[in-house]
């Protein structure tokens, strides 16, 4: 890996509200490219973390680092006012301003900052890259929640930032213009090198953009890594509120049987079939693998409809007396390089076939289930 | 001109002069009073707000009454201005900008703090993520869309200095030539034996005078209000 440059984020404060005091201390250290994911659950601290990297929030100990240029260190007595970061900011509520039109919204950093190097931040290419050419010219009194915040990443990117914050952009969007956004960040992913911490409550979202993720829990990071390392590790579903405990497998295309409608990847050494890709083989991919889509069998089934049957063994039982449910821990990796899945089934199924720790079990996934939605570049 | 007598022209003039100089050394105080009333948390803002409110309720007479004592020639701030500046207000036009626009100060005040308490105070916070300093901020996003608010107060603050007469012939007096504003010389023509058709032409000039700024005002702020809210 050589000498990379880091992201390193560290913070810590205590706010007194009347009685309460909350504490905030998160440290961790990214690389600084790809997307780095802050999850938690509401009141965990997200938000507050973001005001401090941004400068909006002083807090009593702080140090930022972007690659090799220290924003603020207070032991050092060094600090950058916000304004002179240079670390974009997303909000949820987008926070557009209402005299300008979208195009003076888009403009609005530039005369603050100094001009992008990179042609990828040229505004053509902004504009293009978030599909805004048909909007520039309109006000941004009717635009849907999907073209606004298009429109507040757009305002972010053309400030020319070093660092990218977007905090729950899609929270408050519906379903249809959630997957009509995501597209947009994926491609943000791939075609700017921008380090971008995203926060988020949606495992979902965490899952199909993420690279890293910490774990933030009452001010306090509970564990940071890579993405798959985390879901596969931790149950999370206890953060997420929505009982949302999920995987991310990483595979990649080996090819595609264009006769079937289908594209045949390979994860953790084993075959997985998927709806068809527009991708080539080769192609990195993340796999978004819901609980609920994976059964398990303790036999290979024959004659049955599921595609995909992947053996493993049962690495940990997720059971509690008040859930009709169980969530299954299962390594489909080998037992030096582990890859974990989550499959979710009712206790009832789980008492009859008495799975237990350490068993071989099949895990069937459906190739309907993996569609474009669940499974992205990675 | 137009049969008008250099009086009566004179007064127009001097009540232009008195309104527009008012308008303009009073809107940078108004824009900070109301900042601070509508944005800061302090101690006393309630005495503040009454005080600046105070003029919509007290009788114009009395404030007169009160700026002599206050910057008369022997008044507390007025023998300081006269002893150090040689600077007197009493009987001066300067002093008849200053009873209006005190008369006039709270309709200037409230139409800009109504505006600023209607601006989300996030907006500079996303103009500062964005590289714009505090100052720029303001000037560049809560500005522009206050600018409806101040428009309205300046044209309520103008055409109420127009109008003012108790403050001003209390503490300026009505001299012809250099305090006698339209309503004062209106009221010197009443008083006056013969003075109907001169009191008539008056009447007619300080109406022309207030529907002109009536329909500036109006179409400058549609002009805003269209820009910033977009219907």
């Amino acid at each position: 890996m050589g000498v990379e440059k880091m992201l390193t984020i560290e913070a810590g404060h205590r706010f007194i509200d009347g009685a309460n005091i909350f504490r905030i201390d998160a440290s961790f250290s990214a690389p600084d490219t790809g997307v780095t994911a802050i999850f938690g659950r509401s009141g965990a601290g997200k938000t507050t973390l973001l005001k401090i990297i941004a400068g909006l929030l002083r807090p009593d100990f702080v140090k930022i680092k972007v690659g090799n240029t220290v924003l603020c260190d207070t032991q050092n007595d060094a600090w950058v006012p916000p304004e002179q970061r240079r670390i974009g900011y997303v909000f949820q509520d987008t926070r557009l301003f209402p005299h300008l039109s979208v195009k003076g919204n888009l403009m609005f950093g530039r005369r603050f900052n100094p001009p992008p190097h990179s042609p990828e931040l040229s505004f053509d290419a902004i504009v293009s890259l978030l599909g805004l050419e048909r909007l520039l010219d309109r006000g941004i009194h009717n635009l849907s929640g999907g073209e606004g915040q298009r429109i507040a990443i757009g305002r972010a990117l053309l400030a020319n930032p070093r660092l990218l914050l977007m905090d729950e952009p899609l929270a408050a969007l519906d379903p249809d213009r959630k997957s009509e956004i995501l597209p947009y960040l994926e491609g943000l992913r791939h075609s700017l090198d921008l380090p971008i911490i995203y926060v988020s409550h949606n495992l979902s979202e965490i899952r199909r953009l993420a690279n890293w993720l910490a774990v933030l829990d009452e001010g306090q990071i509970k564990a940071f890594g890579s993405v798959e390392e985390i879901t596969g590790q931790m149950d999370l579903s206890s953060l997420a509120g929505d009982g949302d405990t999920g995987t991310v497998l990483a595979a990649t295309v080996t090819e595609h049987m264009n006769t079937h409608g289908l594209t045949k990847l390979s994860a953790a050494g084993q075959p997985l079939l998927v709806t068809q890709l527009d991708l080539p083989p080769g192609a990195h991919v993340r796999v978004e693998l819901r609980p609920q889509d994976v059964s398990l069998a303790l036999q290979r089934p024959e004659n049955i409809s599921v595609l995909n049957i992947i053996q493993g063994s049962i690495n940990a039982i997720r059971a509690s007396p008040k859930r009709p449910v169980v969530d299954i821990q299962v390594n489909i990796g080998s037992s030096k390089r582990p890859v974990h899945l989550w499959a979710r089934v009712t206790r009832f199924a789980a008492e009859r076939l008495s799975l237990k720790t350490g068993m071989p079990v099949f895990a069937l996934i459906k190739a309907v289930s993996l569609d474009k939605d669940r499974v992205g570049l990675s | 001109m137009f049969g008008f007598s250099s009086l009566e022209l004179e007064a127009l003039q001097i009540s232009l002069k008195v309104s527009l100089w008012s308008v303009s050394l009073t809107l940078p105080l108004a824009m900070c009073v109301a900042w601070l009333l509508a944005r800061k948390k302090f101690r006393g803002k309630a005495v503040l707000n009454a005080v600046i409110h105070l003029p919509l309720v007290v009788p114009p007479v009395v404030i007169g009454y009160l700026l002599l004592i206050l910057l008369g020639r022997k008044g507390i701030l007025g023998s300081f201005l006269n002893d150090w500046f040689d600077i007197g207000l009493v009987f001066t036009w300067q002093g008849a900008a200053i009873a209006a626009s005190v008369v006039a100060f709270p309709l200037f005040v409230r139409p800009i703090r109504q505006a600023l308490e209607g601006v989300d105070p996030r907006l500079e916070e996303a103009a500062i993520t964005l590289g714009a300093d505090r100052r720029q901020a303001f000037l560049a996003v809560t500005l522009p869309i206050v600018m409806p608010g101040v428009l309205t107060g300046a044209l309520l603050f103008f055409a109420r200095t127009l109008g003012e007469f108790g403050a001003t012939i209390t503490f300026a007096a009505n001299i012809p030539g250099e305090t006698q504003t339209l309503p004062l010389a209106l009221y010197a023509a009443t008083q006056a034996p013969g003075g109907d058709s001169i009191a008539l032409r008056l009447v007619f000039l300080s109406l022309v005078l207030a529907m002109g700024a009536l329909l500036a005002s109006e179409w400058l702020s549609r002009k805003t209000h269209f820009k910033v809210h977009g219907s």
